[in-house]
């Protein structure tokens, strides 16, 4: 027997004496509890992450719908930001002059932004002098009534 | 997944048994292995499934090997006793049919076979035990060990002359 077939004997019978060995009773039945633990803890672990990625996506989509036509969006064209409003009825409501009146040409976005930027300087100027005009009644008032004040004294 | 754990539990709890010594340890690796094989890969092919298994039992039985030794460094008065002697007396085999001299002669082959094994170090015995009990090829057998072809020759051809210069002289 040369050299080499003596190692495959030697590997050959450990490999037989190691299958033939078989194991207790109290470990094999160890062996399958621990195998069912570990298909039962799976499957307990993976039943409530479906559960909770359905309940985050459902809780997302509902949050979404409710925010939805509040949500400000900008218009791709002006830049501006928006809200949609909802339908009044007055717009809706067409009346008869409105009908037969000779509608104005659609003006461009860009025109449409200047215009409503001259719309808001116009209002803000028109706070500031409102302002304006009661701080000089105040003002007056105020002389007024110190004139007053003196006129009694001079009295 | 189930038929596939219960074909494999047996061999993997003897080998984790051979590195760990002790029978909880072992068992400790072959679960969580398992627990990992099944959260991890069940939706894997099945031929995947084997070499899968072993790599992550073997990388177990390193951990537990390591924290053994690590605990042994600390407490070094503490002496665990070694489980994976002697087949008890109450084991239910086939043996119990031999005749007593030959069922004698075989424990005692086993006995030898086993303190042989376990006398390896731990790469030399994890590359003996898949290569050639496993019946893993070299490429597989490194993908379980992760590390190279090469180490596993090497590993391999060590426990090999080791074995055989324990076993050989008067051994079945």
């Amino acid at each position: 027997m040369t050299e080499e077939n003596k190692e495959q004997h030697m590997i050959a019978n450990i490999k037989r004496m190691l299958d033939d060995n078989r194991l207790d009773v109290d470990t094999r039945a160890a062996l399958q509890q621990a195998r069912i633990r570990a298909l039962v803890k799976t499957a307990k672990y993976q039943k409530p992450q479906r559960w909770l990625a359905f309940a985050v996506a459902a809780s997302l989509v509902a949050i979404l719908a409710i925010n939805l036509p509040y949500i400000k969006y900008d218009a791709p064209s002006t830049g501006q930001s928006q809200t949609p409003k909802k339908p009044s009825l007055a717009s809706n409501t067409k009346t008869r002059s409105d009908q037969h009146s000779i509608k104005p040409k659609q003006t461009p976005a860009s025109v449409v932004t200047t215009q409503t930027n001259t719309n808001q300087a116009r209002t803000i100027d028109m706070d500031l002098l409102e302002n304006l005009d009661l701080y000089e009644d105040t003002e007056f008032y105020q002389w007024l009534s110190e004139q007053e004040a003196q006129g009694d004294l001079d009295a | 997944m189930a038929i596939f754990l219960a074909s494999v539990e047996q061999k993997a709890y003897r080998m984790a048994l051979f590195a760990l010594k002790q029978r909880d340890d072992a068992l400790d690796a072959v679960q969580d292995a398992m627990l990992q094989l099944v959260q991890n890969y069940s939706g894997r092919s099945e031929s995947e499934w084997p070499p899968l298994f072993q790599r992550i039992l073997q990388n177990r039985i390193q951990d537990g090997h390591r924290r053994k030794r690590w605990s042994r460094l600390f407490t070094p008065w503490r002496d665990e006793p070694d489980e994976t002697g002697m087949p008890e007396a109450n084991e239910v085999t086939d043996k119990q049919q031999l005749p007593q001299a030959e069922q004698l002669h075989q424990d005692r082959a086993m006995a030898r076979l086993q303190l042989a094994l376990q006398s390896l170090p731990l790469r030399q015995q994890q590359a003996y035990l898949l290569r050639h009990w496993e019946g893993l090829d070299v490429k597989d057998t490194a993908n379980a060990m992760n590390c190279s072809e090469g180490s596993v020759k090497t590993h391999l051809s060590r426990a090999l002359a080791a074995l055989k210069k324990q076993l050989l002289e008067d051994w079945p």
